[in-house]
């Protein structure tokens, strides 16, 4: 069963075209990865999925509502000089389902500890969030997604800027996410973890170019045809082709 | 101590906390000069109301300064998302523009009515020292309609002040707020125009988050603490006008702010420097 379908899906940024006749579908469960060059049209086609962002025309089916999706923008959408907390982010989107006058329920006080301790941030958790590195602003990101508990999780290159343990810690996070039933849409760009990371693909240049089972699509004739660059000349590349 | 001396201070006190409580929303948008720009584009509404009306009553020349001002900046954020406009410049030719346009039109009052024409003049630099008490009321007013706005919106305030996609995500109506920040800052400016003038009225929606911002570690706290500093200001500069005669009381909230902030800013960089140095 598919949780998305879209279809013919046209968008563009005033001059510059982001999609063209995309189709595709994501099915219910698992990780789907959102693949392909810079500019492609991936952090789109994820905005347009959870409906931040409307096609110019083109159709797409859900299963869910946006209010069931939790949508990980890449941390340089906001201002990091804001005068909150780790906890106080974490707790944002929850904070708005409790009236000012009434005090906070304690299932929103278990979730965010939870998903505080799930992305290694407890001890962080009383701290200003522009005190934070890079890759900590991201987990705080993935912490606010989590602690929501939807049945719908969508990323956009959550592992930017975030060191190799953490990456595979946080990886590991969403697994276990995935393995509840819940699904993970993941915009990414490190090629090398593509197979061990993803069931499904959706392998974008401004179209569509392959959408499938990661056994089934993955090859390196794609990758020639995406990229432009084979998966065994990675790093004699220029540094511009690899996304 | 005299009746008018408390009028103006309750009044003054009301425009300055309000101002101060919007000016964090203000800072953390990275809107500063938006109160500049409604400031600004009061003057042609208001000139342009009492050319049609013919009539110099406060509300009927209010509600068209409101209306310009609206207008200026609803202009604005399409002009600043253009990605061919940078936004400082758009922000600066509206700015000087609408009030421009505001002393043509009064250059063309002063040639067809010259008796009638002096009271806007009020405006330009504001006059603290005849607030009358049913303004005072109305600054009352306007003050508790905006603080009611705020309340129950407080926790979706934070999170759309913070990341708006987010808070679009989660089902907040994001336009309701940008409206509503939109109306509040146009009746804030409103109440500030007269008492402080149209130059001035900018610094009260830009300074008093600003000084509060080092010393906070939270929203609330960074409201409260504007909204206080603010009031401080208010009743400072409305103490020293009253001590020597004919000293200014806008002006002088505007400069006791300006010294708050130096003084504020100076904490802080000493305070980090020891702290470094430790």
């Amino acid at each position: 069963m598919n949780l998305f379908s879209f279809n013919s899906i046209d968008f563009q940024y005033r001059q510059v075209v982001a999609l063209t006749q995309a189709s595709g579908s994501i099915p219910v469960g698992g990780i789907t990865g959102i693949i392909g060059p810079n500019g492609s049209g991936k952090s789109t086609l994820l905005k347009i999925l959870c409906g931040l962002l409307k096609p110019a025309s083109g159709t797409i089916e859900t299963q869910v509502l946006p209010s069931q999706m939790a949508y990980v923008a890449q941390r340089q959408t906001v201002d990091w000089d804001y005068p909150a907390t780790v906890k106080e982010v974490v707790e944002m989107p929850l904070a708005i389902q409790t009236p000012w006058y009434k005090r906070k329920p304690q299932s929103q006080v278990e979730s965010v500890h939870q998903a505080l301790a799930l992305t290694g941030l407890t001890d962080f958790a009383d701290r200003q969030i522009q005190a934070l590195s890079g890759g900590q602003q991201q987990r705080v990101f993935i912490a606010r997604a989590l602690a929501l508990n939807l049945p719908v999780l969508l990323l956009d290159e959550p592992f930017a800027g975030v060191d190799a343990p953490t990456e595979a810690h946080l990886f590991q996070v969403l697994k276990t996410v995935a393995e509840q039933g819940k699904t993970v849409v993941m915009v990414h760009h490190d090629l090398s973890a593509i197979p061990l990371y993803f069931d499904h693909l959706i392998v974008l240049k401004n179209t569509v170019i392959a959408n499938g089972p990661t056994a089934k699509v993955w090859n390196p004739d794609l990758l020639a045809q995406v990229f432009g660059i084979s998966l065994f000349q990675k790093s004699n590349a220029p540094e511009e082709l690899i996304p | 101590m005299n009746s008018s001396l408390i009028g103006v201070a309750i009044g003054l006190v009301f425009i300055a906390t309000l101002a101060g409580i919007l000016s964090v929303p203000l800072l953390l948008r990275r809107q500063a000069l938006s109160g500049d720009l409604v400031a600004h584009a009061l003057l042609p509404g208001l000139v342009g109301a009492f050319m049609i009306t013919g009539i110099k009553e406060t509300s009927i020349l209010l509600m068209g300064a409101v209306f310009t001002a609206w207008i200026a900046l609803r202009l604005l954020s399409p002009l600043q998302k253009h990605p061919r406009i940078k936004s400082d410049g758009a922000m600066a030719v509206l700015i000087s523009g609408a009030y421009a346009l505001g002393v043509f039109m009064l250059s063309l009052l002063q040639k067809t009515e010259n008796a009638t024409q002096a009271g806007l003049d009020r405006y330009l630099l504001g006059s603290a020292a005849a607030l009358q008490w049913h303004e005072v009321l109305w600054a009352g007013g306007i003050f508790l309609l905006i603080v009611g706005g705020i309340l129950p919106n407080v926790s979706a305030l934070q999170l759309w002040l913070f990341d708006p996609d987010q808070a679009k995500m989660r089902g907040i109506n994001t336009h309701r707020l940008e409206r509503g920040l939109e109306i509040g800052i146009c009746l804030a400016v409103m109440m500030a125009v007269q008492f402080v003038g149209i130059v001035l009225a900018a610094a009260l929606l830009i300074a008093p988050a600003l000084i509060a911002r080092p010393w906070v570690n939270s929203l609330l706290s960074l409201w409260i603490g504007a909204a206080a500093i603010s009031a401080f200001a208010a009743l400072t500069g409305t103490w020293i006008s009253f001590q020597s005669p004919g000293m200014p009381t806008g002006p002088w909230i505007v400069l006791s702010l300006a010294i708050f902030w130096v003084i504020s800013y100076a904490f802080w960089y000493s305070k980090r420097i020891i702290f470094q140095a430790k």
